[in-house]
């Protein structure tokens, strides 16, 4: 994984697929510091699993024998010298934080912002999807619940519909204007 | 600045050109997006199909993300099967065979020889 979306991805992808009604992501960003969270209310992780958690090869999943996501997480993070916090209840949910320096000379880029929230949005069948981005001053909101409540339906993955969210999350991501950043690494 | 208003209109129109279409052939284009598949570039090969999915609104297509179905090596994967439960895999898939993957394979019923993985019936 080469750029933050893509774990951001992989980490949601975990949520939705945790039973979750309702998936809440928020990221954070300004000149300096870069930070998002996911936050579900799915199963959760037992108590007794959740020692081998960082662990590589550790999974309780039947469909693979391996699970690298959340130790190259941990990984990743340790190597930009950010913080990592996980919390999870079984029945409750579970909380994902990240908090990293953009200025660090092994930061990764944040990447493709656009195409992990329709990826997500098309596999959220069952569960909404509450995204928060807030560059500086500037702040972008989706919330799937308002979108379903408006066309009255419960699947988001019609052609027509899908094409409104990719150009309502572009425009909406152009017009934090983070694009014309230049971040400067120490 | 699009809005949900908006949303609404197009979305009773492309109902009404909905009732019109030919729903006995139908696809399901399915897109790996394990860990793999996100790492090789998944997400911007599921855009793309989104994109030229809408273009089209001869053949009802639904386009679905699954995890990872074995071939890490070949990823980002994209299986497509059809009404008559036939799957095509094909796989290094880029954003921009998008285009190909609808207009020859949904549209023409063309396999695209230079992507191929496998072929079931």
């Amino acid at each position: 994984m080469n750029e933050w979306m893509m774990i951001l991805l992989d980490i949601a992808n975990n949520s939705l697929n945790a039973n979750s009604s309702l998936v809440k992501i928020k990221i954070d960003e300004d000149c300096e510091n870069f930070s998002f969270s996911v936050i579900d209310n799915g199963k959760g992780i037992k108590k007794e699993n959740q020692k081998g958690l960082f662990s590589p090869f550790y999974t309780t999943r039947k469909t693979r024998t391996f699970g690298f996501g959340l130790p190259l997480l941990k990984e990743v993070v340790n190597q930009v010298e950010g913080t990592l916090f996980l919390k999870s209840e079984e029945n409750k949910g579970t909380t994902i934080k990240v908090a990293v320096k953009k200025t660090h000379v092994d930061a990764l880029p944040i990447g493709n912002i656009k195409d992990t929230l329709l990826t997500l949005i098309l596999n959220s069948e069952n569960t909404d999807i509450c995204f928060e981005y807030r560059y500086r001053k500037n702040v972008f909101l989706l919330d799937t619940r308002d979108i379903r409540k408006a066309l009255e339906v419960k699947k988001l993955d019609e052609p027509d519909i899908l094409l409104w969210l990719k150009t309502y999350i572009c425009e909406g991501i152009k017009n934090l204007g983070r694009e014309n950043e230049i971040v400067r690494r120490t | 600045m699009k809005s949900l208003e908006e949303l609404k209109k197009i979305r009773e129109q492309s109902k009404r050109e909905l009732e019109m279409r030919d729903d006995e052939s139908s696809f399901r284009i399915m897109v790996g997006m394990g860990t793999c598949g996100i790492a090789s570039g998944a997400r911007e090969v599921l855009s793309a199909l989104v994109e030229e999915n809408a273009k089209q609104n001869k053949v009802k297509v639904a386009i679905t993300q699954v995890g990872c179905m074995g071939n890490c090596s070949k990823e980002p994967i994209v299986v497509i099967a059809d009404s008559h439960k036939r799957t095509t895999t094909y796989g290094f898939v880029k954003p921009s065979d998008a285009k190909r993957i609808i207009d020859e394979h949904i549209l023409n019923g063309k396999i695209i020889s230079d992507l191929l993985l496998s072929e079931e019936n």
